[in-house]
């Protein structure tokens, strides 16, 4: 239901995205961040595990429904319905993983002492559906939106590369792939699997040796 | 279950501390609890069927986008007029801060969360926390804690009118008149209408002849 300045919706209802609730995206919240996340089984990941060190984002979670495991940092925590989770420390790596099925939990974050804004991270989530679907055309050009509004985001340009190379384009994946790499970009190319067509080019082994050398002196 | 180490906390909804408002409403603060610096963000629980869940307000004065989760029960909002019956994991987004809202429970024990913040501005803690989390001490006549709590708020917020003037009528009722009187003069300083208010409220009955009472 919805008029104008208000809007109801059901978690049940509103578009799930392979359990990715897009809750900001589909209300246009645009003072705080805010998703949701829903599995069907025991066991699932509810919240991959990941830290907010790039965009220091404190985190709320809320269990809506059902019962999670958090781990944080290296602790173990139970989390039945009601429970709420705040990850203060960006560098905390959190996940949650379902401890039953049909659960429901509610994610909410913004970076202290500034004004929000949408992250890099939403671009490349809506493209990432779209690169499960194996439609590396349509993924190419939401990760390639993502980063014309954040061009100093590495993520973005390392899948723009790795959706140009699962398309057979050469030349336009090592061009995303070096400028990925002189913005930081810390994972191995050679055992990623969307790069196997690469894996014996001498480009790439070149940037992944430049990569591990930075990683070394860092 | 709560622990409280500083890369993260957690707590059961039904652990968080209940203050009783007004019209049955208990706050249940999440804000305050963990220090959450980024955004605005409480529960809130109705002591009965039919009293409110969410208190009738509008946001005009914050400008802030208000989200809210029924966590449990169900709740009838109503927003300018019109009624909406929202159950247990609906959602309640309002960006317009002109809407008139309030929210009264359908079942027992109806918890609602809600999540707030001003766009385009970086989040700024709300001065009707401190008010509220005085209330309990109020409510048993412990002044000095009421005082320490509006004095803790004004150290972020100093010239914040309303606080001012709470913590005036806290002064009143502790006998420090010179104090009150002070504090008061800024806050109608700061905002004239709290001279109309101050004329009939009772806290403030005690230094009404005062001189330099701003009448």
């Amino acid at each position: 239901m919805t008029a104008a300045g208000w809007r109801v919706v059901s978690l049940d209802e509103a578009e799930h995205r392979r359990g990715w609730i897009p809750l900001r995206e589909l209300l246009d919240v645009t003072a705080f961040g805010v998703n949701a996340w829903s599995v069907e089984n025991a066991g699932d990941p509810v919240i991959p595990a990941h830290d907010e060190l790039q965009v220091e984002h404190e985190e709320l979670y809320v269990v809506v429904r059902g019962h999670a495991r958090f781990t944080i940092a290296d602790d173990e925590l139970d989390a039945p319905q009601g429970t709420i989770v705040f990850v203060r420390d960006p560098a905390a790596r959190r996940g949650a993983v379902a401890v039953e099925a049909d659960t429901v939990v509610l994610s909410a974050g913004a970076k202290p002492g500034l004004a929000f804004s949408p992250s890099a991270w939403e671009w490349g989530a809506r493209a990432w559906q779209r690169y499960q679907d194996g439609d590396y055309e349509t993924a190419l050009a939401g990760f390639r939106e993502g980063h014309e509004r954040f061009p100093s985001d590495w993520v973005l340009l390392y899948n723009m590369g790795c959706t140009t190379a699962l398309l057979g384009r050469r030349d336009e994946a090592m061009e995303h792939l070096r400028a990925a790499y002189a913005l930081g970009a810390d994972v191995d190319p050679l055992t990623d699997d969307d790069l196997v067509s690469l894996r014996d080019d001498s480009e790439l082994v070149a940037i992944a040796r430049e990569a591990e050398a930075r990683r070394e002196r860092t | 279950m709560s622990v409280r180490p500083s890369a993260y906390e957690v707590a059961h909804v039904d652990e968080l501390d209940s203050i009783l408002v007004a019209h049955g409403l208990q706050w249940r603060p999440i804000r305050r609890r963990f220090d959450v610096r980024a955004f605005g963000v409480n529960a809130y629980t109705s002591e009965a069927v039919g009293t409110q869940v969410v208190e009738e307000h509008t946001e005009s004065q914050l400008q802030h986008e208000e989200l809210y989760l029924v966590l449990r029960g169900s709740a009838t909002f109503t927003l300018d007029g019109e009624d909406v019956e929202v159950p247990t994991g609906s959602l309640v987004h309002i960006s317009d801060p002109e809407i008139r809202r309030v929210a009264v429970s359908r079942d027992p024990d109806t918890t609602v969360l809600a999540l707030g913040g001003k766009p385009g501005e970086p989040y700024e803690v709300s001065a009707w926390e401190a008010m509220f989390a005085a209330l309990p001490a109020t409510r048993r006549g412990d002044w000095d804690e009421a005082i320490r709590l509006h004095e803790e708020a004004l150290e972020k917020r100093p010239e914040h009118p309303a606080l001012l003037y709470n913590l005036a009528c806290m002064e009143a009722r502790a006998g420090r008149h010179v104090d009150a009187l002070v504090h008061l003069r800024r806050s109608v300083e700061l905002d004239p209408k709290y001279a109309g208010f101050a004329r009939t409220d009772t806290d403030l009955a005690s230094i009404r002849r005062e001189p330099g009472f701003p009448a």
